[in-house]
């Protein structure tokens, strides 16, 4: 498919990125420039930088795609991802800012005096990062491949040089602007094309979500199975076969073909074109949900209903708890002026995010109404992207999927770029060097490997990936913050044993999951929502060996504690004084 | 490099000011010195930030310990304040939906109860507590500056 719209869309985002990014590079000149932005952003600027820097391709794709999927019990992945920031307000946001520290390493090592702590934290932060950074980068192929019809690694190339080039050009300080601009980005490409698809074209009625799963093609559609499926037919359909379909083959010119009632087995890159009014076959691996089923507010796991409360509390707890410890979101915080300032942009963050995630609840009704082919080919994750060419037509259909396509390449770019300043930033400040030079060359070499590292991961899913970084954030970094700010006996033992085993058993559960492990029953809990059992798991060790090592709490806790809690108004006049 | 770059934490004020102490004889008090230099502060005309108090506040053996401490749980009372009712919400809701069956059922006009909840109606309170959070902890920052004055 040539989607010249889409098309027009990405090259637009692309080029409007190194323009407003550029503007950075005039104005980035010191390391604090390039790391900080020199700590003299706004609040709604920088909450508006921070709100577009996180919506990454699971927000802006992955949501709704997985909504239409399994149900609306996966919109607590929204739900989790916007309150992470009111936990993270409430718990660390002003604390962290009045540290002044970069990065968490910096922050491990300057609260609990561990240089071996700061060690650990830095591998930390670039497993975290990478686990993210690749399905960002995939989700770029996969995008562009739609839209584009060329090769994967196309978007793969073109993601990883626009973000290289921008971060070691600009920094902190030019991507400060560009975040911020692909924030109102995203927010308009998946608003106006959801009020426009609610508003202005045919759809059945809204209260058809409580009927009967979609089974009837509204207007004549063509659905790409990108890998081969089974499908069911229930009534004869004479479809437009282009591709293969059980032993019959017809490339490349279509050619019509009766499907019979039964199984069919339809092969890799096959394009079946369904008659309005056609019966929509199913897929025979994954069944379409009831309505019952699909109403359900609680989270299925592999799309299947196993343990649905623990998978849910499990899924909140991830996302409630994992904002806080994503190490390219904290280090934005020490942008902010003082810590009163770091609560206002927190607070404008909660209010930014809850207003972009209304929408993917809109698109995942939307494609539950309209779309019973996204089912079919197994490719509910584009829904955003395919709605508005299956609700749409003429120019309107080209105007709304410029916008869909655009926002999603924004969504790339923007969480690739924090992502990648995260990692150079603890290549270059924890592991290198310091300095411009470091840091740019840091961002070249990690930017080129995961690039490398994206073209090799074609066809796992994005949300599954993000989902689970944030359950290592959450069962490591999280409780080093909470209980660093909060509980003065925090000691290094304690802090280092609670990240390995709860960073280390939460990563063994991602990596045996994703390997095949525990596809059922409480296997499928423990594996596929680690953080239900590793973010207790860390919290205790923290606080258990802490207290057993009480000879190893650092000499000035109290000191360290006043420059967590201690408003900047006591503090300026305290450094006034000592001059 | 210019000034902005801040040290790394270990080196910032309160740090700073803890070595220094250390660095003395306990006996010898630093004290008195540095009294002298904050009233020599209070003289300059910006009275409301001219608090007499920071640098004893890092006295270990200073009434800085109890401030510090009842400052730390006012701001653990204001966060609790705001994440406990949302962690109620948010942990009885699933819990409800499994007990009461007859809620999958509900419908708020052509929409399940459940896309309602979960697609719209759980963000407005969010914001309340996100900037509820935000008035509170200033004012309790404010309270504690005040408490530093009078003193």
């Amino acid at each position: 498919m040539n989607d010249y719209g889409a098309v027009a869309g990405v090259v637009v985002v692309a080029l409007a990125t190194l323009v407003v990014g550029s503007r950075g590079v005039r104005v980035s000149r010191t390391p604090a420039d390039f790391l900080v932005a020199a700590r003299q952003v706004p609040a709604v600027l920088n909450a508006s930088a921070i709100s577009g820097e996180y919506l990454s391709a699971a927000s802006f794709l992955g949501i709704a795609g997985l909504a239409l999927a399994d149900g609306v019990g996966a919109l607590w992945y929204a739900v989790g991802y916007a309150a992470g920031y009111l936990v993270l307000l409430a718990t660390v946001a002003a604390p962290l800012r009045r540290f002044g520290a970069y990065t968490i390493p910096d922050f491990a090592e300057g609260r609990l005096d561990s240089p071996l702590l700061r060690r650990v934290a830095t591998v930390l932060v670039l497993f975290i990062c990478a686990f993210y950074l690749l399905p960002q980068m995939e989700g770029a192929g996969e995008t562009l491949q739609v839209a584009f019809g060329g090769p994967y690694w196309v978007g793969v190339v073109v993601l990883g040089i626009i973000v290289t080039s921008t971060i070691a050009g600009g920094g902190m300080k030019g991507i400060t602007f560009v975040q911020s601009f692909q924030y109102w980005l995203k927010m308009t490409a998946i608003a106006l094309p959801a009020v426009a698809l609610l508003a202005f074209f045919h759809h059945p009625p809204l209260s058809q979500v409580s009927g009967p799963a979609p089974a009837v093609f509204a207007r004549a559609t063509t659905v790409r199975f990108p890998a081969a499926q089974t499908i069911v037919v229930a009534s004869p359909v004479e479809v437009t076969l282009q591709g293969r379909v059980d032993a019959t083959s017809s490339n490349p010119t279509p050619a019509p073909l009766l499907l019979g009632p039964g199984e069919h087995r339809v092969a890799a890159g096959t394009s079946l074109g369904f008659p309005a009014g056609a019966h929509s076959p199913t897929v025979r691996s994954t069944p379409l949900l009831s309505a019952s089923q699909w109403n359900s507010p609680l989270v299925r796991l592999n799309g299947r209903s196993v343990h649905p409360l623990a998978a849910t509390y499990g899924v909140i707890l991830a996302t409630f708890l994992g904002a806080l410890g994503l190490p390219h979101i904290l280090v934005r915080f020490y942008t902010n002026p003082d810590g009163q300032t770091a609560r206002r942009t927190t607070a404008f963050v909660v209010l930014l995010l809850s207003c972009f995630y209304v929408w993917p609840a809109v698109f995942a009704l939307l494609g539950r109404l309209e779309a019973p082919g996204l089912y079919l080919s197994g490719r509910s994750d584009t829904v955003v992207l395919a709605l508005p060419h299956l609700a749409a037509a003429g120019a309107p259909e080209r105007i709304l999927s410029a916008l869909t396509a655009g926002g999603a390449f924004a969504a790339f770019l923007s969480t690739s770029s924090g992502l990648l300043i995260a990692m150079a930033g603890a290549l270059s400040h924890d592991i290198m060097k310091r300095g411009v030079r470091a840091f740019r060359w840091s961002a070249v070499g990690a930017g080129t490997a995961m690039t490398a590292a994206g073209l090799a991961v074609a066809g796992t899913s994005i949300n599954v990936l993000v989902g689970w970084a944030f359950a290592v954030a959450a069962s490591s970094f999280c409780p080093l913050l909470v209980l660093g700010i909060w509980w003065p006996r925090l000691t290094w033992p304690g802090a280092l044993t609670g990240l390995a085993l709860g960073g280390g058993a939460s990563s063994a559960a991602v990596v045996a999951s994703l390997a095949g492990a525990g596809r059922d029953g409480w296997a499928a809990v423990v594996l596929g929502v680690p953080a239900i059992w590793t973010v207790p798991l860390s919290f205790a060790a923290m606080i258990v060996v802490s207290l057993l090592t009480p000879s190893r709490l650092p000499a000035d806790v109290m000191a360290k504690l006043l420059t967590l809690h201690l408003p900047e108004d006591v503090r300026r006049v305290a450094a006034r004084a000592r001059r | 490099m210019t000034d902005p770059v801040p040290a790394p934490a270990g080196a910032t004020a309160g740090a700073g000011a803890t070595a220094g102490a250390g660095a003395t004889a306990p006996g010898a008090r630093p004290g008195p010195a540095r009294r002298v230099a904050v009233r020599t502060t209070a003289r300059h005309p910006i009275s409301a930030r001219s608090l007499p108090v920071p640098d004893d506040l890092y006295h270990p053996d200073s009434y800085g310990e109890t401030l510090l401490h009842s400052l730390m749980r006012a701001q653990l009372g204001v966060t609790l304040g705001v994440l406990l009712p949302a962690a109620a919400v948010v942990a009885t809701y699933p819990l409800l939906s499994v007990l009461l069956p007859g809620l999958g059922r509900m419908t708020v006009g052509p929409l399940p109860l459940s896309i309602v909840i979960l697609g719209f109606g759980i963000y407005p309170p969010l914001v309340l507590l996100a900037f509820v959070y935000v008035r509170r902890a200033r004012r309790t920052e404010e309270r504690f500056v005040g408490l530093l004055r009078d003193e």
